[in-house]
């Protein structure tokens, strides 16, 4: 396999972008990354896009055709992938082998979601589209009220407290004032969090990401053609992908996600890295209890301690393992299948040392997009090339 | 409750998989069990996705059965009015063909 290097990025703001299709919005975050890699069309051979929901909240299908339409690459294949809210972080993956695998030079990664036209009940019916029917959707149970189910059970095995988890909201939406992509973000105190409307017990508004439009690009390479690109190429040390139980009663207990303990897994051995190697992290934050437990399957916080390093500041922007610098999902919103793409733009800006809330010395991150009941999972690993 | 037996392996499923993942089989019996079992979690869903949008709010728990299999199903309607479940507390499961299952709290004596 050959190296791989990304090349180019774009991103629109993720928030609300009335009126604007997933296409459309696709086209205008893959433009800018084709021009920021400096590299000919020509040599893209693939595109990947990444969506969940535009079927049916759009009644839009076949997004990766007409990108390639939109942008002048008709004629090269063009593949929709959808895995629930990782389908952005799968998406990259694929552009990657397609490059890596030396079947293309160049590869066009995708994620894309329009969501803030249609009501809440709307949105929350479509996103269950990835939970199992025959058994937690048939209960009634909504992604809140997953994490609502996960909450109880880490506050009942590890003592997590309410106050442990307000500070991860506390602290992502502040991390998103500083994010000129983020429209959510904001100077929230714990007792804000807690006092916030109740969504799904003990879950409250604050708690929750925000239902978002938005779309993110990146072009990926060789590592020998991303040096004609106009800003720092960023080496894919690893591209993880798992799948995980299909419904909660194929989970051995509510405090961890198996895929994303294996993708965490994959990605360390694909890269020879462990989790002492990583300087930064944004991963899948689409609730604060979620940050906790994503942080303890990755191995980058201990075991029981993701409430506890939130609230001590460890996981802050100038901590020892800073997680959701940009301000994660929490403060930029989760325009579903947009998410995992986002996470990498991300994490590119603080490697090449560009981002608007800069970690310091970023030399290696880390970024984890979990989709459904935990059934589909990324986890990727970036790196400086002078690291 | 009713729940499924793979006839090659015997393997349980409360939910009803076209195929064991087990061993592949694709005959089942199915097994009388009784539900007994306790609280693992439970959320009140205060914000449902369209179709639940009448019965707001009602309360999702998820149940671990003797036999160490996890459950998930709503709260008996007539229960969910009282504050809270605790987790571990003893509970029971049933469940009807085509229905999500019920967890009912044992009440002590």
């Amino acid at each position: 396999m050959r190296e791989v290097c990304i090349a180019g990025t774009g991103s629109t703001t993720f928030g609300r972008h009335s009126a604007v299709t997933p296409q459309d919005l696709a086209a205008r975050a893959a433009r800018a990354a084709v021009l920021e890699a400096g590299i000919a069309r020509s040599d893209i051979g693939a595109i990947y896009v990444g969506n969940f929901v535009s079927g049916v909240l759009t009644g839009q299908e076949v997004l990766a055709g007409l990108l390639a339409d939109h942008i002048g690459l008709a004629g090269v294949p063009a593949t929709k992938v959808e895995g629930a809210c990782a389908s952005g972080g799968i998406a990259f993956r694929h552009a990657v082998m397609a490059v890596a695998s030396g079947l293309c030079e160049a590869a066009l990664a995708v994620g894309t979601e329009s969501m803030t036209h249609a009501d809440t009940a709307t949105v929350t019916a479509a996103l269950n589209c990835a939970m199992d029917h025959r058994s937690d959707g048939a209960a009634g149970l909504t992604y809140p009220g997953l994490f609502g189910l996960v909450w109880r059970a880490h506050a009942e095995r590890y003592g997590t407290s309410r106050e442990e988890v307000a500070a991860v909201s506390v602290k992502n939406k502040r991390n998103g004032l500083r994010n000129p992509l983020a429209s959510m973000g904001a100077d929230l105190s714990l007792d804000d969090v807690a006092q916030s409307k109740p969504i799904a017990d003990p879950l409250a508004l604050y708690d929750c990401c925000g239902i978002s439009d938005g779309a993110a690009a990146v072009l990926v390479t060789t590592t020998e053609r991303a040096k004609e690109a106009e800003g720092l190429p960023i080496r894919v040390l690893a591209a993880a992908q798992s799948s995980g139980p299909a419904r909660i009663s194929g989970l051995d207990n509510l405090l961890s996600f198996p895929a994303t303990v294996q993708a965490a897994q994959r990605a360390f051995a694909e890269s020879g890295l462990s989790p002492t190697d990583i300087d930064l992290v944004e991963l899948h934050d689409c609730f604060s209890i979620a940050e906790i437990v994503d942080s303890e399957d990755l191995g980058v916080v201990p075991r029981g301690e993701g409430g506890r390093w939130a609230l001590d500041g460890r996981t802050a922007v100038d901590g020892e393992m800073p997680i959701n610098a940009s301000g994660g999902l929490l403060a930029k919103g989760h325009p579903v299948g947009a998410t995992g793409i986002g996470q990498i733009y991300e994490v590119v800006q603080q490697l090449r040392g560009t981002h608007p809330n800069q970690v310091k010395e970023a030399g290696i991150g880390l970024t984890h997009n979990l989709g459904g009941t935990g059934i589909s999972c990324t986890v990727s690993i970036l790196g400086r090339p002078d690291v | 409750m009713v729940i499924r037996r793979c006839q090659s392996c015997g393997h349980p499923s409360v939910t009803p998989l076209p195929v064991c993942p087990i061993c592949l089989g694709d005959t089942f019996d199915a097994v009388h069990q009784d539900g007994n079992g306790t609280c693992l979690s439970w959320t009140r869903i205060r914000r449902p996705a369209t179709d639940f949008k009448c019965a707001e709010p009602f309360i999702v728990a998820v149940a671990r059965l003797q036999n160490g299999t996890l459950v998930t199903g709503r709260l008996a309607q007539a229960e969910a009015a009282d504050t809270a479940l605790e987790i571990g507390a003893p509970v029971v499961v049933t469940n009807q063909a085509n229905e999500p299952p019920v967890i009912r709290r044992v009440r002590p004596l």
